[in-house]
């Protein structure tokens, strides 16, 4: 059955959106992620115009991070405090995001500038995720070796400004969970993901936080990010399509119940391994895309219509 | 649908009677379009269409259909650092968003039965379209920019390379069906059928055709363009209530 998407402006099987909703649902569940680093170049793949998939992928990460937020939210798990502060930064960066998103867009550059951020942080990240879950395993089969100390001591720890976070049992400077939110924020706005998959390692590694609260925090700064994307997308770039958002969220809630039951019988070392495997996949296509050579040099955009 | 397509053929049949019976006051062409609109609706995966009508006696008769006009940026891409990328641009004018041409005869015959001056006049041909670049750049330079936004247009179905397939039937009552793919967009779409003789044209009709967005995905994309502030605030109080109902649903015990 073919569902016609009104701002993508193109007719899609409403099959294919949902069991992709649900594929990366049951992903998100199992592995405990947002899922837009692999839902936005999925839509690119299907057709979805590049900006349409990052500005509608922003409006159903909000759905998704809702869910996710009050269930953290009810067990405690959310630092407010902290929060807050790299919500403020994530609402700058994002803002500036959505800025930088509409000048690249009349520079024709917008889609190369998506695939190649989705390139480097996906990238990075899978090889991180496998080469941490090789070295889990190995550990595992080898045990009796050191571990690394709760709290380490670097250069950050001397900025000034410093905040304490009672939920997070942290003193530091208030410019760290700022800029942090800053730089998420941009990514945010301009790959039409949370930024989970970049936030909640960085909270761990740079600010020290507990890994208790360190997901709920971080779903409930999503929320608000993603919120002030989707609204200045559709403000300035008219890109934002609730009916795609809504069919994905619809497969995708279900696709996280049982993506969560599956996460709970697997092994966390295991899990990361194939995350890895699945983001590097990802990004390798991304990355054949871009250097491979174009069925045709030139492109069309239509840039004004006649009614 | 059969039984509209027999009422478009019955009106044919009209309109060939009348024709026969008053060709002073028909004049030497009749037309007329089986759907007077083609509506977008949530299920659309593209649309048919019939122009049909009649011609007194002889002559060559030429249909352009012509979608509403866009401003169009054809980019060209380069190899920097491994990596495609966009770096030369034209801009257009005056692009039509569909082009199709109808005739018995091929291009290449119409070509040669009718002067340039007539072809260009009425953009008969993909060659006669009148695509207006922004610039003041050669016209060699221009050239592949043009030739590529056509390639793509074709690519996609949006523009026809051929004299699309008109039927006669006997020697007045003709009839050209046409499909318009999933991605046309919408606006006012025009047939313009030209009745050439002796190198001259004797008979001339435009007749429009709107193509509508319709139902609830109308409205979200008039919305998402006329309110988008309206609408982006929808889509987030949306997403928030879609989210806590998801949280409700499967809140475990």
């Amino acid at each position: 059955m073919q569902l016609y998407l009104p701002i993508a402006e193109m007719s899609a099987n409403i099959f294919l959106l949902l069991g992709m909703g649900g594929a990366v649902g049951f992903l998100a569940g199992m592995f405990g992620v947002g899922g837009g680093f692999l839902m936005t170049p999925l839509l690119i793949f299907i057709g979805v115009p590049a900006p349409v998939a990052v500005a509608t992928e922003a409006n159903h990460i909000v759905a998704a991070s809702v869910s996710g937020a009050l269930a953290h939210w009810r067990r405690g798990n959310v630092d407010f405090k902290m929060g807050f502060v790299l919500l403020i930064g994530g609402l700058i960066g994002s803002s500036f995001g959505v800025f930088l998103f509409k000048v690249l867009r009349g520079l024709g550059q917008i889609e190369l500038v998506i695939s190649l951020s989705f390139v480097i942080f996906l990238g990075v990240i899978g090889t991180l995720m496998l080469a941490e879950s090789v070295r889990a395993i190995a550990r595992r089969r080898h045990p009796g070796r050191k571990r690394r100390k709760l709290h380490q001591h670097y250069w950050v720890h001397g900025l000034p400004l410093k905040m304490r976070f009672r939920r997070s049992k942290l003193y530091i400077s208030a410019l760290l969970p700022l800029s942090i939110g800053l730089i998420v924020g941009v990514l945010a706005a301009i790959m039409g993901v949370g930024g989970g998959f970049i936030i909640v390692p960085a909270m761990i590694y740079l600010l020290g936080m507990p890994t208790s609260v360190v997901v709920g925090t971080s779903l409930f700064q999503i929320i608000f990010v993603t919120a002030n994307v989707t609204f200045l997308q559709a403000v300035h770039n008219f890109t934002v399509d609730v009916l795609l958002a809504l069919v994905l969220l619809t497969g995708g809630v279900i696709g996280a119940q049982f993506g969560t039951r599956a996460g709970a019988k697997l092994r966390g070392e295991e899990l990361r391994g194939l995350l890895g495997l699945i983001v590097i996949a990802v990004c390798s296509k991304l990355l054949f895309d871009l250097a491979g050579a174009p069925e045709d040099l030139f492109s069309l955009t239509v840039i004004a219509t006649g009614r | 649908m059969t039984g509209r397509l027999s009422a478009a053929i019955a009106a044919m049949t009209l309109a060939a009677a009348l024709t026969a019976a008053l060709p002073a006051w028909a004049g030497p062409l009749v037309a007329d379009i089986w759907r007077q609109q083609i509506t977008i609706d949530s299920g659309f995966t593209g649309a048919d269409e019939l122009l049909y009508g009649a011609i007194d006696g002889k002559g060559d008769l030429v249909i352009v259909v012509r979608g509403p006009e866009e401003r169009v940026v054809v980019r060209r891409k380069d190899r920097i650092a491994g990596v495609w990328v966009n770096r030369d641009k034209i801009e257009f004018e005056n692009v039509p968003a569909y082009y199709a041409v109808g005739s018995i005869r091929s291009l290449e015959e119409l070509n040669k039965i009718i002067p340039q001056t007539l072809l260009a006049r009425h953009q008969i041909g993909l060659d006669a379209l009148r695509l207006t670049p922004l610039t003041s750049r050669p016209a060699e330079e221009i050239a592949p920019f043009r030739a590529a936004l056509i390639r793509s247009r074709v690519r996609d179905q949006l523009y026809r390379d051929q004299t699309g397939e008109v039927e006669f039937l006997g020697e007045r009552l003709f009839r050209m069906p046409l499909h318009f793919p999933a991605n046309v967009p919408e606006g006012t779409y025009k047939a313009q059928f030209v009745l050439f003789r002796g190198g001259e044209v004797v008979g001339e009709e435009t007749i429009e055709l709107p193509i509508r967005k319709t139902g609830f995905q109308a409205k979200l994309d008039s919305l998402a363009h006329k309110r988008p502030a309206y609408y982006g605030f929808s889509a987030i109080v949306l997403a928030l209530f879609a989210g806590w109902v998801a949280a409700v649903v499967f809140r475990k015990p």
